[in-house]
């Protein structure tokens, strides 16, 4: 008798899911389906306890605005500020507002709202590290703005592109909270902030009251996938129609003719860093064995099929700053070479520990680099970590190396500053000293930020570069590459050097 | 002599198991009339409990085998019978009582539903308030109070159980109980009482009955035949009179009385029958008991006796060969 | 009955703060600072410190986990560290997608497993009790990871018959539900099969059989009640791993669940997610076990429960 009712009910359960089948509804051409590898969790960039992160930067762009957008080769085009100009000295950057703005809640957008949010991302830990030399900034009138630098900044308009220039409006936040804000993002751009559905998705709708051009795309939902082979079978069932952050390996094995692809060098760089105060490492003929015993080419096959750019200098091809080829020496791979460096030292088989991310690119590449290294006779080892465990091994100084990209928001040559100014790498003092600065590092990194003129930031960088190869502090090995996948009946998908630049209201389904 | 009610005729069943083949009922001849109440005496492997499954058909599958002979119930050919005809005399016309009371009931349903369920399988036009009429009644002859019929097994006492179990066998008025060892796991003062009660479910229902025991008190008290079982075969029969006078016996069924100890007279040493029962992996060609008889020739080591009349009493032993002729 | 329940429920407030005292202290000696995470690589010494601060990670473990049960003697589960979000809330709505994930999963290894192991008890070492064991081992063998992807591939994919990912109706999981049952599979058949063999052995089915009962009645009223004694503890204990056991499946089908949930946290050492969640485990796990003791003095009169 139970066997029977056990039948029914899974009789009446299958049934019941005929009812209420929702076959995958016809491609609705205003609808998009984009799918991310994380939660995207925190929406309001000025959050003083939270961060943002890869995943959500494409949502912010688009439920709010920048003051300059970045298009897909990196020119600069009007968003909320229409014009711009720089002082003599470098140092106070003017611009004009787009009057006439106003936010998803019916407030106006004008210069208190710019300032403000200027002066709430400008000293905080992220911002700063965009926004750099930030000193404050005051409106002028109704629709201007003067932002104050200390020195001049390079990079300083890419920086107001980004998302610590993304606008908000001061008088909800004042009233509510960054708290709420977050649940509730108000912005300026093209898309409402309807829904998070923990661990789901986001809902993105028009917004009927943005001050440009109506896009064709009028709901976009971000859902969350965080299996590549899931984000694989997801786009060729259709289930997703656009797929950021994409893995090219899983890319090029895909067989539908439904999804294309694109890929674009990245603004991220992965760099093998010595820890020069331990043994082997602290030995200059150790490192520079290592130097020339990597086959970047090997890395860039092993990881990307060759679909990366291998590596040289700290600094990504495209960015601002970026000294010429022949300004800086390279260090072309050659075995011998590296063997003949090795016997120079006073290695003794001792372990060459790599720490990394597990489940990462960089823990790939690091264990090709671990083979190539046995090759030439050094004892390497690969210790692959979580994302806390590695946080905190990195500023321990227990590991000879690190293998780890590096993002560089403002596609500036600055960006080295952060891993090779002393105080600044080391918290003042907090983090372990790995030895590998100097000086005169120091300085050209201070003056790299600060320099003006194109040719003479080449040269300042074309000698930190050559600092760090003499010295044998790094390598660089390749250079990211990002990866977009979409429905091939979308157009205006473009492949971006930052993930976050994906502007809904250029698709359009055919 | 008119249709006997039951007719075993030339049984021979074995157990088939990994180590070895166990004959366990090797030639068993056996009748039993209406009403009629058989004791069926021996030790334990004797092949008693054997000869009862198989007459019901429950030895158990794939192990138990029947390689020759015939069983025949009231005309019914017992061992080519079809399944569903055997279902229809088990629990009806033929009914068993288990040795062990502890473990034949189905700890997980009442008493009542389990006495029911006899009703239920073999009167299914009977109402619902009829059976439960019959239920009460039944439980009233076995003794047990009719408020106490949705409680489980485990709420009673051993000799309760067995009474549960003459309950469930009777509650369908069969015509022939095989009882086997009913009361071998109770202790002695309960093992009166429920003799008792089943001699007068017997006498009123007129039921036929196959007593199986070791305890020849047992049968001297309640049977009018009783039947002799030694490795797998009858080695003497007779009625109760015949056999117990104790003027004619088997040497077996000698050395059975005279191993019961005496309550009169001197306390002597008891006398047990020497040697072990026979190994039924491993029958001896001719008389199954010749090893531990005291009588034994080398005629009995040789040859099977067949086995032989004296009226009613038969006993299958050389030694009575001379009698008034075979059976 | 009651007192027992409640018994047994009170007993289960020992057990939850042994196991969340325990999380707890294993979360505070993990390596990685939960403070670094939330601010990013560019904090400074003196962010991260007045992080550690507001996030009391530098007060002794004690006063730290009692604060925290003190919040969830009152409901409070705290806000998560990295997201910022209610924790109560999100757990709740992932936990509609996880128990109905593990319901379907759990109905699917019961409503194929106990018919196969029965099947297979019924033609002891016949092709069928052969061919079933096969079976049920070959689907508990594959990993959840390949099959649900073959799934998707084949079922979604091709034949378009099922979502390959997500959570909405019913539909979408199917196919969960069928990749995480496969596990259990094999162990629900041969322990159904052994569980009917041993008792087809016992006196009492003979007993029926002796009554007049047919071999479908014998199974029916006799056997499967019986048999199913182990099996419902054997249910139970699969059941209560619903929760936080279906990672792989939820991560390949992408269905927002609790154990997706708890792993993340984990990664990022936020505490109060990882905590809340092991807090409703606990209780959750205790909870079934009840049931299942609940359960098996309903089906099995001998047991008594002592208050």
């Amino acid at each position: 008798m139970k066997k029977s009712l056990a039948l029914v009910l899974v009789l009446t359960l299958i049934a019941s899911m005929a009812v209420f089948t929702t076959a995958s509804a016809a491609p609705d051409k205003e609808s998009v389906i984009v799918g991310c590898a994380a939660e995207p969790d925190c929406f309001f960039p000025g959050h003083t306890k939270l961060n943002t992160n890869m995943d959500e930067v494409p949502i912010l762009h688009n439920v709010y605005e920048s003051l300059i957008k970045l298009g897909p080769n990196n020119e600069r085009e009007p968003l909320l500020a229409t014009e711009w100009s720089l002082s003599e000295d470098g140092k106070v950057y003017t611009l004009k507002l787009r009057e006439g703005v106003k936010f998803s809640n019916g407030n106006d957008f004008n210069a208190e709202d710019a300032a403000f949010a200027l002066n709430l991302y400008g000293p905080s830990p992220n911002g700063a590290a965009q926004l750099g030399n930030y000193d404050f900034t005051e409106a002028l009138d109704e629709y201007t703005i003067a932002i104050h630098l200390t020195d001049p900044y390079a990079p300083f308009l890419n920086a107001l592109a980004g998302r610590y220039a993304l606008m908000f409006d001061k008088e909800t936040y004042e009233e509510i909270g960054e708290d709420a804000y977050n649940e509730h993002p108000i912005g300026t751009g093209p898309y409402l902030f309807t829904e998070r559905v923990s661990g789901d998705h986001v809902q993105l709708d028009y917004n009927p009251n943005y001050w440009g051009e109506e896009p064709s795309i009028k709901h976009v939902t971000w859902r969350v996938l965080t299996d590549t082979n899931t984000q694989m079978v997801a786009l060729e069932s259709g289930e997703i129609d656009v797929l950021t952050r994409a893995n090219i390996a899983a890319l090029q094995n895909l067989m539908t003719d439904q999804v294309e692809w694109q890929a674009k060098d990245a603004s991220s760089i992965e760099n093998l860093i010595f820890n020069c105060a331990i043994a082997p490492t602290n030995d200059i003929n150790f490192r520079k064995a290592v130097q020339y015993a990597i086959n970047k080419e090997d890395v860039n096959i092993g990881v990307f099929n060759g679909a990366a750019t291998v590596g040289d200098i700290p600094i990504a091809p495209g960015f601002s700053g970026r000294p010429d080829a022949g300004q800086y020496e390279v260090i072309e791979y050659n075995p011998e070479k590296a063997k003949e460096y090795l016997a120079a030292s006073n290695y003794n088989g001792e372990p060459f520990v790599i720490a990394t991310v597990s489940g990462s690119n960089d823990e790939v590449s690091a264990q090709i680099i671990q083979g190539q290294l046995i090759e030439i006779g050094i004892n390497c080892q690969v210790n692959a970590m979580d994302g806390s465990t590695y946080n905190d091994a990195t500023t321990s100084g227990t590991f000879n190396a690190t293998n780890r990209f590096g993002g560089v928001s403002v596609l500036d040559a600055d960006g080295m500053y952060y891993t090779w100014n002393k105080a600044n790498a080391t918290k003042n003092g907090l983090y372990f000293d790995t030895m590998r600065f100097s000086d005169e590092l120091d300085q050209l990194m201070i003056d790299g930020r600060k320099g003006t003129d194109d040719a003479q930031r080449k040269e300042i960088y074309a000698k930190a570069c050559n600092i760090i190869t003499e010295n044998a502090w790094a390598v660089t090995i390749f250079y990211d590459v990002n990866a977009v996948a979409y429905n091939k009946n979308l157009t205006g998908v473009v492949a971006r050097s930052l993930n976050g630049l994906y502007f809904f209201n250029d698709w359009n389904w055919n | 002599m008119g249709e006997h009610l039951l007719e075993i005729k030339d049984l021979y069943v074995q157990y088939n198991t990994d180590d070895a083949t166990v004959y366990a009922v090797n030639g068993m001849n056996l009748t039993l009339d209406k009403g009629e109440v058989l004791g069926m005496v021996g030790e334990t492997g004797a092949g008693k409990s054997t000869t009862a499954l198989s007459i019901l058909q429950l030895l158990p599958p794939k192990v138990g085998e029947i390689t020759r002979g015939s069983i025949t119930y009231d005309g019914t050919d017992i061992l080519n019978a079809k399944a569903q005809v055997m279902r229809g005399l088990r629990g009806a016309r033929i009914a068993m009582i288990f040795q062990d009371p502890m473990s034949s009931l189905n700890p997980i349903l009442t008493i009542g539903q389990q006495i029911h369920e006899v009703l239920e399988l073999h009167f299914p036009s009977m109402s619902r308030e009829e059976m439960d009429n019959r239920v009460d009644e039944i439980l009233g002859l076995v003794g047990i109070q009719k408020h106490r019929k949705n409680e489980y097994p485990h709420q009673f006492s051993g000799g309760m159980k067995q009474r549960i179990g003459i309950a469930m066998a009777l509650v369908a008025e069969p015509e022939l109980l095989l009882a086997d060892e009913p009361t071998t796991a109770l202790d002695v003062t309960i093992q009166a009482q429920i003799l008792q009660l089943m001699k007068e479910l017997q006498q009123k229902h007129n039921t036929a009955m196959i007593l199986i025991t070791h305890n020849l008190g047992v049968v001297a008290e309640f049977c009018e035949k009783v039947c002799v079982v030694y490795g797998g075969e009858i080695i003497e029969e007779g009625a109760v009179e015949d056999v117990f006078t104790r003027e004619k016996n088997h040497p077996y069924t000698q050395g059975l009385f005279e191993s019961i100890p005496k309550l009169t007279g001197p306390v002597e040493r008891l006398v047990p029958i020497q040697g072990f029962m026979v190994d039924p992996t491993n029958l001896p060609k001719g008389c199954s008991f010749a090893e531990r008889c005291p009588y034994a020739t080398d005629r009995c080591r040789a040859e099977k006796p067949g086995f032989y009349m004296d009226g009613t009493h038969g006993i299958k032993c050389f030694r009575y060969e001379n009698a008034k002729g075979e059976a | 009955m009651g007192k027992y329940i409640l018994k047994r429920l009170l007993l289960l407030i020992p057990v939850v703060i042994g196991i969340t005292f325990f999380i707890y202290l294993i979360m505070s000696v993990a390596p990685g600072d939960p403070a670094r995470l939330i601010l990013g690589e560019n904090a400074t010494a003196e962010e991260i410190a007045a992080k550690r601060l507001e996030l009391g990670l530098d007060d002794p473990l004690i006063v730290r986990y009692i604060n925290y049960m003190a919040g969830v003697l009152h409901g409070d589960l705290g806000f998560s560290w990295y997201s910022g979000y209610d924790v109560m809330q999100e757990f709740l709505s992932r936990l509609p997608n996880t128990v109905t994930l593990g319901l379907l999963s759990n109905l699917i290894t019961i409503c194929i497993g106990i018919p196969l192991g029965i099947l297979a008890a019924q033609h002891q070492y016949g092709p069928i009790d052969y061919t079933t064991l096969v079976i049920a081992m070959l689907f508990s063998s594959m990993p959840a990871f390949w099959f649900g992807l073959m799934a998707q591939i084949y079922l979604s994919i091709n034949l378009k018959w099922f979502p390959a990912t997500g959570a909405g109706d019913l539909y979408h999981f199917i196919l969960p539900a069928i990749t995480l049952s496969t596990g259990g599979l094999a162990g629900q058949v041969r322990l159904t099969r052994t569980s009917i063999l041993e008792v087809n052995k016992l006196d009492y089915v003979r007993t029926a059989r002796s009554k007049g009962c047919s071999e479908n009645q014998i199974v029916m009223h006799h056997v499967l009640r019986n048999a199913l004694l182990p099996v419902i503890t054997s249910i139970g204990g699969h059941f209560a791993t619903i929760l936080g056991g279906a990672i792989v499946t939820e991560s390949v089908f992408a269905i927002p669940g609790v154990a997706s949930l708890m792993i993340n946290a984990v990664k990022v050492r936020d505490v109060p997610v990882v905590m809340g969640v092991i807090v409703f485990i606990s209780v959750f796990v205790g909870v079934v076990n009840l049931l299942v003791d609940l359960c098996y003095a309903a089906v099995d009169p001998r047991v008594k429960l002592t208050a």
